[in-house]
């Protein structure tokens, strides 16, 4: 326990983004991705990690969430450090919708699993509080449904809104 | 608008079943009809639980809404069914009349034809008091991995149980044969995690070579009277009794890292065996066990200890040096604690007497942790005697972080209140009090930051006792946050100017 204490103190890796950005982040701070994690244990930290999946913008984002959710370096988390994760979280996620996908998709691929129900649930939130017209305007769905058949949809679920 | 993409229908589908999960079932619905794509993805997502209508519904308004959701269960299970898509979850909650049997039985058929995954069935009768008895079909459906079973009843069964694939299983069921349930457990050899509460009919169970199983959890089964557990690679068990007293034979589970005892007539004799047999403990919980007097505990693994309302207990030792969480609801005690790396402390004194010289040594006692949560009843016990500051140490100069939390209407100061935490915690870097009453939920925080100490100290009578200088002495900013107020401001700025000598700045956030 204690050496690999002493040799991760500080060590940084290298990521770039699918546009060729690069980004320097400690180590363990990368390592709340499972993916990322997985390609250090398997000894690419020498070289940069590529991310081809996300851009500069987004992967720069994905950073702040890593710095914020790295482990303390003197073990438990206390519960007002948790409080105030929480609320960063909820700062971190007050996007617009764009920036909300993308983030979305990147906690995805980099299987960051706070970050995935951080965002799900955001966008969750966004469908539980609006009307399916809005909602297909918010994000841009295309009703593909004749009028006939909305409203055929429509009458199959009326018993849960009454 | 036209140009603008629909990205989010273009998510995995892994992803929208994700963001579905965090929508209220009904809610969902609605979402079935934005489009096509929508209503696909939708359809992959298990049936939305029936609401419960309310009691003062016409009964006709009810007969007609449960006839809407009959229709559409079965429409969604038969699409299931006749594209032969294997259902990964199938849960069902809702009341039945008697007549509606025959249809709910024959969902749970589509479900095991579709192979399903999770079972999870929440049925009971509408009016009747009488339970509604599980398929026997349900006990052997062998692609059933999980199995979750409320309300309903297990008749006898004469067949082979086969649930080979069982991996986790909670009963909270009634039980007409409790050979039964002994059988099923017999039989389900990769069985990870089982539960059982409040089955009614459940005298007794042994559980013996399941090399798979890793938790089992036994919560107030009335009639439980006898338990044999032995298994090997069992990490975690949970026992929570009701009154009746129930025999316990722990053989050797060689693994067991959690152990949790709640309401268990067990003796110091018992649990002094368990502990020294069972050396891996890492998280010991033992509440309203009411047959323990003396505690001794010595382990190197154990990291999480919690005590709770054991009301006839008068003495606790503990050598671990390990812990990290020690949990404590009681009386005054006498109290020994050996550990090193204690980094947090939950406390709940029952009582409401003012600070005394017990209650301080006690808090003497816990090892100094970084972070102390501390729980009371009454305002009361944030007294101290002016004579009890001069005459004991403060108890507890290491703690870094107090978060208290008061159940009582404020009866004094905040300032006052701040003197006496101080007092007991002298280097406080984070203060954090919480106040519920009433309905209400009121809470202050500060934080502390602190310079070099004035040494040369002429009066020093707050911390003559102390290793360190207090507060009084170093502290250099105070931030408040959720201050009530300018009245309040006022005093806690002209009280922290007049006992901290070198403070510099003090602002609210």
């Amino acid at each position: 326990m204690s050496s690999t204490l002493c040799c991760s103190f500080a060590k940084n890796v290298t990521l770039r983004s699918s546009d060729g950005q690069t980004f320097e982040v400690e180590e363990a701070a990368a390592q709340v991705s499972q993916t990322i994690k997985r390609m250090i244990e398997d000894g690419c930290t020498g070289s940069v990690i590529p991310v081809p999946n996300l851009t500069g913008p987004v992967l720069a984002l994905v950073i702040e969430y890593f710095k914020k959710h790295s482990p303390p370096s003197d073990g438990c988390p206390t519960a007002l450090l948790e409080m105030e994760i929480k609320d960063w979280d909820a700062k971190f996620v007050a996007v617009d919708n764009d920036t909300l996908l993308d983030l979305t998709l990147a906690a995805h691929y980099l299987e960051i699993q706070g970050l995935l129900d951080l965002t799900c649930h955001r966008v969750a939130d966004i469908l539980n509080d609006n009307s399916v017209e809005k909602i297909r305007e918010i994000f841009h769905i295309k009703n593909d449904f004749t009028p006939e058949e909305e409203a055929e949809e429509r009458s199959k679920i009326q018993w849960a809104f009454e | 608008m036209e140009h603008k993409i629909d990205r989010i229908s273009e998510l995995p589908d892994s992803i929208l079943e994700h963001i579905l999960s965090f929508i209220h079932t009904k809610q969902t619905l609605q979402l079935s009809i934005l489009s096509k794509r929508w209503q696909r993805v939708w359809a992959l997502f298990p049936i939305p639980d029936f609401e419960q209508h309310l009691p003062n519904e016409k009964e006709q308004e009810i007969q007609r809404k449960k006839e809407d959701f009959r229709n559409f269960v079965e429409r969604s299970l038969l699409a299931h069914y006749r594209q032969r898509l294997n259902i990964n979850k199938f849960r069902l909650h809702m009341k039945l009349d008697e007549s509606d049997y025959a249809v709910v039985n024959r969902w749970i058929d589509f479900a095991i034809e579709c192979n399903v995954k999770e079972l999870n069935l929440d049925i009971s009768l509408r009016i009747d008091q009488k339970r509604y008895e599980l398929p026997e079909r349900v006990l052997v459906a062998n692609s059933i991995t999980e199995l979750k079973l409320h309300m309903c009843k297990l008749k006898s069964f004469s067949g082979d149980i086969n649930l080979s694939s069982l991996k986790k299983l909670v009963f909270s069921v009634e039980v007409e044969e409790s050979q039964l349930v002994q059988t099923l457990i017999d039989s389900c050899r990769d069985i990870e995690d089982m539960t059982f509460e409040c089955c009614n009919g459940l005298k007794s169970i042994r559980v013996l070579c399941l090399p798979k199983l890793k938790a089992i959890a036994l919560l107030q089964n009335s009639e439980l009277e006898s338990v044999e557990i032995e298994a090997s690679n069992l990490e975690s068990l949970v026992l929570k009794f009701n009154s009746l007293p129930c025999q316990i034979n722990l053989g050797p589970c060689k693994n067991l890292k959690t152990l949790v005892l709640y309401s268990c007539r067990i003796t110091d004799k018992w649990l002094h065996d368990v502990l020294s047999k069972h050396r891996l403990i890492e998280c010991l919980d033992l509440a309203n066990c009411s047959m323990l007097k003396r505690i001794k505990i010595s382990s190197h693994r154990m990291k999480s200890l919690t005590i709770i309302s054991c009301h006839n207990l008068v003495e606790v030792d503990i050598v671990t040096p390990n812990l990290h969480r020690l949990e404590y609801e009681g009386e005054v005690i006498s109290f020994s604690l050996n550990s090193s790396s204690l980094s947090e402390v939950i406390l709940f004194f029952s009582g409401g007497s003012p600070l005394n010289a017990e209650m301080i040594e006690f808090l003497s006692k816990l090892s100094q942790p970084k972070l102390l949560t501390w729980t009371l009843g009454e305002d009361e016990t944030l007294k101290i005697a002016e004579t009890l500051r001069t005459a004991i140490p403060c108890p507890l100069y290491n703690v870094k972080e107090l978060k208290l939390i008061v159940y009582s209407i404020p009866t004094r100061e905040i300032h006052e209140v701040v003197d006496v935490l101080l007092w007991i915690c002298p280097l406080l870097e984070i203060l954090f009090i919480e106040r519920r009453y009433q309905g209400t939920l009121d809470n202050i925080s500060f934080k502390f930051s602190y310079g070099n100490p004035i040494y040369k100290v002429k009066n020093r009578n707050c911390c003559k006792r102390l290793p360190v200088l207090c507060w009084r002495h170093c502290l250099k900013s105070v931030k408040i946050a959720n201050s009530k107020g300018s009245v309040e401001e006022e005093t806690l700025k002209k009280y922290f100017f007049n006992n901290a000598k070198i403070l510099e700045s003090f602002h609210y956030l």
